[in-house]
């Protein structure tokens, strides 16, 4: 059966290759949007070196702290990221990163000129979170960490940005780094600037503040850094109450009150749709990009439906040839949907290439067009973007293709089958063509 | 226009594909287009200040950890000196005409904004309220001769407002602020504001009136003020950074590639040093606004032009399909004495017509949102922000440019859709029309 459908298809191509070169344009065009839109959306949710662990990674970003009328709304102070979030039941692993969006320059070897570089302070549970493969050193550990000892990690793309090649055994070597001189602990397979969070070329272990070390319990609570957190999902809301219990030991006998956000800590899946969210609803997150679509999906099937429509009324005589020899309406319009999926498959393919062409070509500004990634707010222009085969090679991708291929297919091609079955047997054998 | 009417009912199966897709089109086009085309608009309005001869230099403080760290430097007298000395050497350079520290709350470029809410009495004696953003100017600094920010009429000069002496509550302001709150006419210089409360028991009182400014690439937002700022590096030596104007001999791109690596490399005095320079429109644009703004831009124009080539793709599909029914409607018509013109704009009218009822259709559909959401303000927050006389801000002269422009847009598409059937179409021998049938 299936081989005559194809038959049939490819005879019809034959006898007018013009139309369905129209109709297989349009269904490419159809497909590679709303592919690339989900391709998109795919990259930022799924697992993807090395950021391995997304499924279970959590956020907490955001702290309100309150004294009397003065209401804070801060990142987090490293102190409690460390003392408090890294002493929790349930939580498997704390790390912490502040987005550094500052100008940072590394002179290079020559001792003149200076390149801009993207930096991130870290902490060593950051490694911990994260699977770097560590080409060279290693990396940070706790000892690292708010210490006087000015060292750092870099991505091999930056080892290639600044020593002009990927070089054997820089780990020792002094690298300064706006003006000041730091060694060279470890160097890391990079990251893509695809993956937002994890990627920079320069790892710096992170540094309180005198503020932070010194001060009241507010500035051992708001500071620039945002928690990274490895939890079982079944675990995440016993996390939520432990810490709201703990904000509220650590501020009893104060004027302060401190609280975190009611979506926090904030699910990977749901960063991506809204960033640093205070509250969240799936509908609010989601409406937008189901309206976008719905849209990409119905212009294009209307389009597809009006070219198949057209064609019926040239085949009139033939579905009343075969309704006249018992064919059934039903197996008339699967005939139908079954003919127009061999070009929509064909489309689907082409629509395919076409989406991964256009998530090469548009990078970071089209992976920030449809919503601003966490971690992404400013990738510096010596940042080269690199594509991971995972990205798009995997059954999701292919899965998501194949669904729009047939959703399309149906929408299109349904009610002109359904209008064309309609007509009279004796009516269709003698219309003219 | 009666023989085009007949034609398109007796197509009617095959165009209401076509005219369902054109009011899908129509109103989605209305909604990618409104603000882009207020996107672009706004961003063609002057900045009111001379962004295309500045160049902006950030800079650095050394570390203690650095092995270039003086503690002697470190003295706050001696960063000031050091400051100072770093100004003077970027004015000694080819083509600078002159230079002024612009630290965060002095920079004009969006990056970073403030707003005070003021009550003013206006003519009629009422109290109202205006919430100009707020900026600083460094007194003494040449920030307005430096920034090319003209003085308005009756208003002491640029230079002379970029070093007059300025209490804690003189202000300088834009013209479209000063006519908002004091009327159109008179001089403003002198003038106060309504509010009087402690440490301000006179209300503000203004000093200067400037041609208005626009801090924002992409906002209209034009009611701008500034305070005195007695500029000291001390105060905030992790956000300074420099304007620099450039003579118009040359540009500032060519200038950063003639002299910017020299200013880095000599610019260290003392702990400070300047880190970066680039063109002051390259950091204009680099601000969270702007790339926020570009990403909506982008993604609207990318989203109409898949809408437009569909659109494009569904006239040009119906259109051939009917190509043999057509060719001997068109064989017919010729054996009579149609030219091959006449039924070529036939059948483009008949698409045409097609286009503008779906338009029309889809625009009263919008018509309904907007009433509702109202129109598009760009990124503004709303429209109070941008100037009253702006065609974005009057409703109906809004709605009725963006439905025009959809209007061309898509008769534009629909007409190069449809051209290539329809010269077929019209080309068909008469004698070999007429044997088919």
């Amino acid at each position: 059966m299936i081989k005559h459908y194809i038959k049939s298809a490819l005879m019809q191509a034959k006898a007018d290759p013009l139309f369905i070169g129209i109709y297989i344009a349009g269904v490419t065009l159809a497909i590679a949007t709303t592919l690339a839109m989900s391709m998109i959306y795919y990259i930022k949710i799924a697992s993807i070196y090395p950021e391995t662990n997304r499924s279970d990674t959590y956020y907490i970003s955001l702290i309100s702290c309150k004294q009397g009328d003065f209401n804070r709304q801060s990142n987090l102070a490293y102190s409690f990221i460390k003392d408090v979030l890294g002493d929790l039941d349930g939580v498997r692993e704390v790390g912490a990163i502040e987005d550094d969006n500052n100008y940072h320059g590394v002179l290079l070897p020559d001792g003149k000129t200076e390149i801009k570089v993207q930096v991130k302070p870290v902490d060593d549970g950051f490694f911990r979170i994260y699977d770097f493969n560590f080409l060279q050193g290693e990396p940070f550990v706790a000892e690292d960490i708010d210490s006087d000892v000015k060292q750092v990690i870099i991505s091999d793309q930056a080892a290639e940005l600044i020593y002009g090649k990927k070089p054997d055994n820089i780990v020792g070597s002094i690298l300064t780094l706006d003006q000041t001189d730091y060694r060279i602990k470890g160097v890391v397979e990079g990251a893509s600037p695809l993956t937002g969070v994890s990627f920079s070329h320069i790892y710096l272990p992170i540094v309180r503040s005198d503020a932070e070390r010194n001060g009241n319990v507010m500035d051992k609570l708001c500071g620039g850094k945002t928690a990274i957190m490895i939890i079982d999902e079944e675990n995440v809301e016993g996390v939520r109450n432990e810490i709201i219990r703990r904000l509220n030991d650590m501020t009893e006998g104060t004027d302060y009150e401190a609280d975190i956000f009611e979506a926090q800590p904030l699910s990977h899946v749901k960063n991506v749709f809204i960033p640093y969210a205070l509250e969240f609803s799936w509908w609010e997150a989601l409406k937008k990009n189901i309206l976008v679509l719905l849209i990409l999906l119905l212009v294009p099937a209307l389009n597809l439906g009006g070219l198949i429509s057209g064609r019926m009324d040239t085949r009139v005589g033939e579905l009343g040839l075969r309704k006249a020899f018992g064919a059934e309406k039903q197996s008339i319009i699967l005939m139908v949907i079954n003919e127009n999926l061999v070009y929509t498959l064909i489309g689907g393919v082409l629509g395919l290439i076409l989406a991964i062409v256009i998530v090469m070509v548009g990078k970071i500004p089209l992976l920030n067009m449809l919503s601003p990634s966490f971690g992404m707010s400013n990738i510096v222009e010596t940042a080269s973007t690199t594509f991971r085969p995972e990205m798009f090679l995997s059954f999701t991708v292919f899965g998501v293709a194949l669904a729009i291929c047939i959703v399309l297919n149906i929408i299109s091609a349904i009610i002109p089958a359904v209008l064309s079955v309609r007509r009279p047997i004796v009516e269709s054998l003698n219309e003219k063509k | 226009m009666k023989h085009i009417f007949k034609s398109m009912m007796a197509q009617r199966r095959r165009n209401i594909w076509l005219f369902l897709e054109m009011i899908i089109v129509s109103v989605v086009t209305w909604v990618v287009i409104d603000p882009v085309m207020v996107l672009l608009s706004i961003g063609s309005w002057p900045h009111g200040y001379d962004q295309d001869r500045l160049v902006y230099m950030e800079v650095g403080l050394i570390k203690p950890s650095s092995s270039r760290y003086s503690e002697e430097a470190a003295d706050s007298a001696k960063m000031k000196d050091a400051f100072n000395v770093i100004l003077n050497r970027i004015k000694s350079i080819p083509d600078v005409e002159s230079v002024t520290p612009i630290s965060t709350g002095m920079r004009l470029d969006g990056g970073w904004s403030s707003q005070v809410s003021m009550s003013y009495t206006n003519e009629e004696g009422d109290t109202l309220r205006v919430n100009p953003f707020v900026y600083s100017v460094p007194v003494n600094m040449d920030y307005f001769t430096t920034y090319g920010i003209k003085a308005a009429d009756g208003s002491p000069s640029a230079a002379e407002l970029s070093n007059i002496s300025m209490a804690p509550t003189d202000i300088i302001i834009t013209e479209s602020l000063a006519v908002e709150m004091f009327g159109d006419g008179g001089s403003y210089i002198g003038r106060t504001t309504a509010e009087k409360f402690e440490g301000m028991p006179d209300g503000r009182r203004v000093v200067g009136v400037v041609e208005d400014v626009r801090p924002w690439q992409s906002k209209g937002v034009s009611r701008v003020m500034w305070y005195g700022n007695n500029y000291n590096i001390n105060d905030g030596i992790e956000n300074t950074a420099v304007a620099v104007r450039i003579s118009d001999a040359t540009s500032p791109s060519q200038w950063i590639a003639d002299h910017g690596d020299n200013v880095r490399a000599d610019s260290y005095v003392g702990n400070l040093y300047i880190k970066y320079v680039s063109t002051y429109a390259d950091a204009a644009r680099s601000t969270w606004q702007e790339r926020s703004a570009k990403s909506e831009k982008r993604l609207k124009i990318v989203l109409l032009i898949f809408f437009l080539v569909n659109l494009s793709l569904g006239v040009v599909g119906t259109f051939y399909l009917q190509t043999r029914q057509r060719s001997r409607d068109a064989g017919i018509m010729k054996s009579f004495g149609a030219t091959c013109g006449n039924i070529f704009r036939n059948l483009t009218l008949e698409s045409m017509l097609i286009t503008f009822a779906g338009w029309l259709i889809g625009c009263l559909l919008y018509l309904n949102y907007a009433f509702k959401e109202g129109l598009s303000a760009g990124i503004d927050w709303n429209m109070d922000y941008l100037p009253k006389e702006s065609w974005i801000v009057d409703f109906w002269t809004h709605y009725a440019i963006v439905s025009l422009t959809v209007l061309v847009i898509l008769l534009i598409i629909v007409f190069f859709g449809v051209s290539m059937p329809a010269r077929r179409i019209s080309r068909i021998d008469p004698v070999t029309a007429l044997r088919e049938e």
